[in-house]
């Protein structure tokens, strides 16, 4: 049978050879700085074998320890989680070792071969003997363990060479016993070296992999998903055929202090120069923004003073993004931001780390002053000269003041033209806005805005066209306002008085069409959103160097798991021991008339002492010419009390008889 | 609509979970099961050096799957088995095996397969597990754990590996395995595997010979006391037979004329060619005790352990009576209602157990149709035992039929606890209750009580 081990016969793992334990939990040490836990631990372990004694465990105490060491990894997963977030996974994974130890220590030192399923799986437990043999068998977790060692080791990602040669090592003395001995040693040793050698070059394909395959889906996210706004120019969807395609995902979130019923306009950038479908500006060039003396904010208006902020949380794809921010914006602050730029189209770039990142934004009472109108803001394409012209004269707009340019153009819009996010009809290139503005009357916010932009223009005002989104959905529960991808809108910018003002001739039954293509899984996405949100560090409600402890939430299961285990435990302990006790004995007699007058002699004399027999305290408490009176009745009382062959009814009688006597 | 598909779902999970468990050593298990963990935590390379692991137990296993396909050779396998076996006692058997090729074979080991047979949809959903009590909701709403427990019942029994450590080339050699029978009835023998672990003992190549056999368990047998019901002998038209060794039926009385229907082999051939027309020759009539034993098949919403233990019982009786002077007659009904007849040199104690090993439980009731049963032959019969599964009211018809007819009857109640308002019936109709956990116990108390 030598060549045969119990490992290709059945089911039970083999023990781990000596010094393997010992040696992979020192490579965890290593790894993760716990090298002098490791030692202890390992030695402990290893020291079993030259240890003659054992203790005999019971099933039950083996089932609390593992009970422990769940309840142990269920605290070390919240505790990790709360300080850590989601990335402390691998803290988890680090802490492995410690939470197994137990167990281990009880397979080292018990008289038992191994842990039982049943004292892993709480399923199997119950099912009790009737699990049958194939379930019920011990396994020895020492091979397992030195496993979770390895992988608990890899989580400290150092020195990424040796650590493969070590875990091979490892595994290798592992396998070491496992070998089928009808083949010659060379034959296995060959085939090791050909798996280590072929494990080497598979673990640096992984990574390159990962390389490529992540450079290709960024590729696709962003040639599809949503990218920081380009500054020089934008497409419109202008011209396009078919149903604008908005997604519901969200893209910022704000929470103000104060409650706006008007949507919030956040915007991007703004553009001057209109040409087939394409909104353009000259190359444009960002000024730096520096931060106040005290090294606090970036202010972007040094003379205006804040009248309120609000705390912005959006997700970068990128390390430098141009920020949706309100008109009046005034100042920055947010410790994940390294940089703020501006630039004289009124964009506002921000540079920061990837991923949900939060600030907070202070605004003033007046707008943050782009740059004066050039030329590009009075310019119109050539093929829309003569369409402009046109509803201009209709609508007499040469010979009206700004102010009544404004309204008309506004009136113009409103009366004549309505919203639509479907195109059915394709034109020839440089007709759209003609077909938008005599013929179909209808089209989505960019046609709205260009349109308008370029009819002001005609009047003589300068006007820019601008993107951004407008913040108007609020999540109760969540607290705050979230702005989704289909919020993205466009209006314009005029130019009156010396500053720019907002224009929006957008019907304002946009939003509401546009939410009703919304998806039925986005309250799902929403919360996916939410839980990346407040998991990746861009949560506005976490302070400043505080650790959100939203988490210990978690807590409340297993503290409610813990009180109903315990109180079933308890329960069946009390029916245990009431089974136990032994049952009340019915006393004969302690329903003596008697003991109503005692309590009342007590009361009102003095109180029987202990040990004090019926006779000696009536003697002691009454004059003897009453005591005398009480012998027979007390006399009476202790054979119907303990006399068990007097009869008792007679004796009961004669007490009640002699009690009326003496009252 | 979810259950089918769960259904049909488990047929593929427990087919692979088979496939792990013949093919993986458990270190290969282990490895397996270390493995994508590994790839989850290794997933991001940059975070953890997790995937260093999950490459090295991915090729380990590639290599000893590759290993594996190098067992070669021509064996034949044939097993020995014994006429019956009992459930619950653990048999040996034999396998011999030839090595017909020219080099000599080590390493190997033997695994012995019953068939596996898939429950029906429909089976599958009637089947009650008494395990289910015990299991969380989730396992008991999926229902897998209760499909591998029907699995293994349908197949019957679990047969332990055996190592074979060397065969010399061209030769043979004998084996033995154990079995330990889980269910009576026919149990299938399927596959025989010859498997041989590849150098780094992880995973197993096989050599699978179809090699197919039925063995017959027998249901398991307790101790019961003798039948001792004190009903009268009735006549019983025999001759030789149905008595051809015990009993009065050889009484010779007298020669009569030859009435139509009466049997050929009673012609007094002699006589007839004296006279020149046909005599007959005349025996004592028979009289001996004819006990009717009723096994109730009707299974609704009780655990098929009671009927098992119901069969056993009845088994139990069957051949316990065996070497006594009276008929036994065991009446069930099935598909059809039957009624088979051993004693007195009729059918042996090993027919009627094989009968009881195949019996099945019912799941539409069928008690009318034992009731007019018990009215056909009850005139036949001395007295009855009845073996029931329940006490509800169609058994109680069936109680208050039996009491009518004037015949002594013992009445068996099989359960796993007893409550208060069927106590009282007990009480009322003298049954006697036989608790599944304490089968032999209650069995001993059944004649002294």
């Amino acid at each position: 049978m030598d060549s045969l081990n119990t490992n290709t016969i059945n089911n039970r793992l083999s023990p781990a050879p000596p010094g393997l334990i010992l040696a992979s939990l020192l490579l965890w040490g290593w790894q993760t700085d716990y090298l002098l836990y490791a030692v202890i631990m390992g030695l402990l372990l290893e020291s079993s074998l030259f240890l003659k004694w054992r203790i005999d465990f019971s099933d039950k105490d083996i089932n609390q320890l593992a009970d422990l060491s769940g309840v142990l990894f269920f605290i070390v997963t919240v505790y990790v989680f709360v300080n850590y977030s989601f990335q402390g996974i691998y803290k988890i994974l680090e802490l492995l070792p410690f939470v197994l130890f137990l167990l281990m220590l009880v397979q080292c030192y018990g008289i038992q071969y191994g842990i039982k399923t049943s004292a892993l799986f709480i399923s199997i437990r119950r099912l009790g003997a009737s699990a049958g043999p194939d379930i019920l068998y011990e396994t020895n977790i020492g091979l397992p363990y030195v496993f979770i060692c390895l992988i608990s080791a890899s989580s400290g990602n150092k020195f990424s060479d040796y650590f493969f040669v070590l875990c091979a090592a490892i595994i290798t003395w592992l396998l070491l016993p496992q070998r089928t001995k009808h083949f010659s040693k060379i034959t296995w040793l060959a085939s090791i070296i050909f798996v280590v050698l072929f494990s080497y070059l598979t673990q640096g394909g992984l990574q390159q992999l990962q390389r490529n395959s992540e450079a290709f889906i960024l590729g696709l996210y962003e040639q599809y998903g949503w990218k920081s706004s380009n500054p020089d120019r934008t497409s419109t969807s202008i011209g396009s055929l078919g149903r604008l395609k908005l997604s519901d995902r969200i893209v910022f979130r704000v929470k103000s202090n104060k409650e706006s019923s008007a949507p919030l306009y956040f915007r991007e950038t703004s553009y001057g120069t209109y040409e087939y479908g394409i909104w353009r500006n000259p190359k444009v060039e960002f000024d730096i923004v520096e931060k106040t003396p005290n090294k606090k904010e970036w202010r972007l208006n040094k003379d205006k003073l804040n009248t309120g902020n609000m705390d912005v949380a959006i997700y970068l794809q990128d390390q430098s993004a141009i920020i949706p921010v309100p008109d009046n914006i005034n100042t920055l602050v947010g410790k994940d931001l390294i940089q703020v730029e501006t630039s004289r189209y009124g964009a506002t770039r921000i540079e920061a780390r990837e991923g949900w990142i939060n600030y907070r934004l202070g605004y003033a009472d007046h707008d943050f002053v782009a740059s004066l109108p050039a030329s590009d803001d009075l310019s119109i394409p050539e093929n829309y000269h003569d369409d402009f012209k046109q509803i201009a004269t209709e609508l007499e707009l040469y010979s009206k003041t700004p102010t009544e340019i404004i309204n008309s153009v506004h009136g113009y819009f409103k009366d004549n033209f309505y919203y639509s996010i479907t195109q059915n009809q394709r034109y020839t290139k440089g007709q759209y806005l003609t077909r938008f503005l005599f013929k179909d009357k209808k089209g989505h916010c960019e046609y709205f805005a260009t349109a308008t932009a370029l009819l002001l223009r005609e009047a003589g005002i300068p006007t820019r066209y601008t993107i951004g989104y407008s913040v108007q959905e609020y999540s109760g529960w969540q607290g705050m306002y979230i702005v989704r991808a289909r919020h993205a809108h466009a209006w314009l910018k005029y130019f009156m008085n010396g500053e720019w003002h907002n224009m929006d001739t957008t019907p304002s039954i946009w939003a509401p069409m546009e939410a009703e293509d919304r998806t039925i899984l986005e309250p799902l996405m929403d919360i996916l959103s939410w839980l990346r949100y407040k998991t990746t560090g861009g949560d506005i409600d976490s302070k400043k160097g505080e650790t959100s402890n939203w988490m210990l939430w978690l807590l409340i299961p297993l503290a409610a798991y813990l009180i109903r285990r315990f109180y079933n435990k308890q329960r069946v302990e009390q029916n245990d021991s009431h089974d136990k006790v032994l049952p009340k004995l019915n006393r004969f007699g302690i329903d003596s008339p008697i003991y109503p007058l005692l309590k009342q002699l007590e009361h009102e004399v003095d109180s029987r002492q202990p040990g004090e027999t019926l006779f000696t305290w009536i003697k002691r408490i009454l004059p003897e010419a009453k005591a005398q009176q009480y012998y027979d009745l007390i006399k009476t009382h202790n054979r119907y009390r303990f006399n068990p062959i007097s009869d008792k009814q007679q004796d009961k009688e004669l007490i009640t008889a002699s009690i009326d006597s003496l009252t | 609509m979810l259950r089918r598909f769960l259904f049909a779902n488990f047929k593929l999970v427990y087919r692979f979970s088979q496939w792990l468990r013949q093919r993986f050593t458990s270190a290969g298990t282990l490895i397996l099961l270390i493995m994508p963990v590994a790839g989850v935590f290794g997933f991001d390379t940059r975070s953890t050096l997790s995937f260093q692991i999950f490459s090295i137990t991915l090729i380990l296993l590639i290599t000893a799957m590759f290993f594996s396909l190098f067992l070669r050779g021509k064996f034949s396998i044939v097993r020995k088995l014994p006429e019956y076996g009992s459930v619950g006692v653990p048999l040996n058997y034999s396998c011999v095996i030839h090595n017909d090729n020219k080099t000599e074979k080590r390493g190997l080991v033997l695994i012995d397969e019953l068939k596996n047979q898939f429950p029906s949809m429909e089976k599958f959903s009637n089947t009650k597990d008494p395990l289910d009590k015990k299991r969380n909701r989730i396992d008991r709403f999926i229902g897998y754990p209760r499909l591998v427990n029907a699995m293994q019942r349908l197949r019957g029994g679990s047969i332990k590996p055996v190592a074979v450590d060397y065969i010399a080339e061209q030769s043979e050699l004998e084996t033995t395995v154990q079995l330990t029978p889980l269910r009576r009835g026919y149990l299938q023998f399927d596959k025989t595997r010859l498997a041989q672990a590849e150098p780094l003992g992880l995973f197993q190549a096989q050599k699978i010979i179809n090699n197919q056999d039925t063995l017959l368990i027998l249901p398991k047998l307790y101790k019961t006391p003798r039948l001792n019901l004190h009903g009268k002998r009735t006549y019983h038209h025999g001759g030789v037979n149905n008595a051809s060794t015990v009993g009065d039926s050889q009484e010779f009385i007298s020669l009569r004329d030859y009435h139509p229907g009466d049997p050929m082999r009673s012609i007094h051939w002699r006589s007839f060619a004296k006279l020149n027309k046909p005599i007959v020759k005349e025996y004592q009539d028979e009289y001996f005790t004819r006990y009717g034993l009723i096994l109730d098949t009707f299974l609704d919403s009780k655990s098929e352990l009671i009927f098992e233990d119901a069969v056993s019982i009845a088994a139990s009786f069957m051949t316990a009576q065996k070497e006594q002077d009276a008929l036994l007659d065991l009446m069930f009904v099935g598909n059809n209602t039957y009624r088979f007849t051993s004693g007195r040199g009729l059918a042996g104690a090993e027919n009627i157990l094989e009968i009881l090993a195949c019996v099945e439980a019912v799941h539409e009731t069928n008690i009318a149709e034992v009731e007019l049963m018990i009215k056909q032959v009850s005139h036949e019969c001395s007295a009855f035992i009845c073996i029931l599964l329940d006490l509800d009211e169609s058994r109680q018809a069936l109680i208050k039929t039996l009491a009518t007819l004037d015949l002594p009857v013992k009445f068996l109640l099989i359960g796993e606890s007893i409550d208060q308002h069927s106590a009282a019936a007990l009480q009322e109709n003298d049954i006697h209750f036989i608790q599944h956990d304490n089968m032999q116990h209650d069995l001993d108390k059944l004649w002294t009580a």
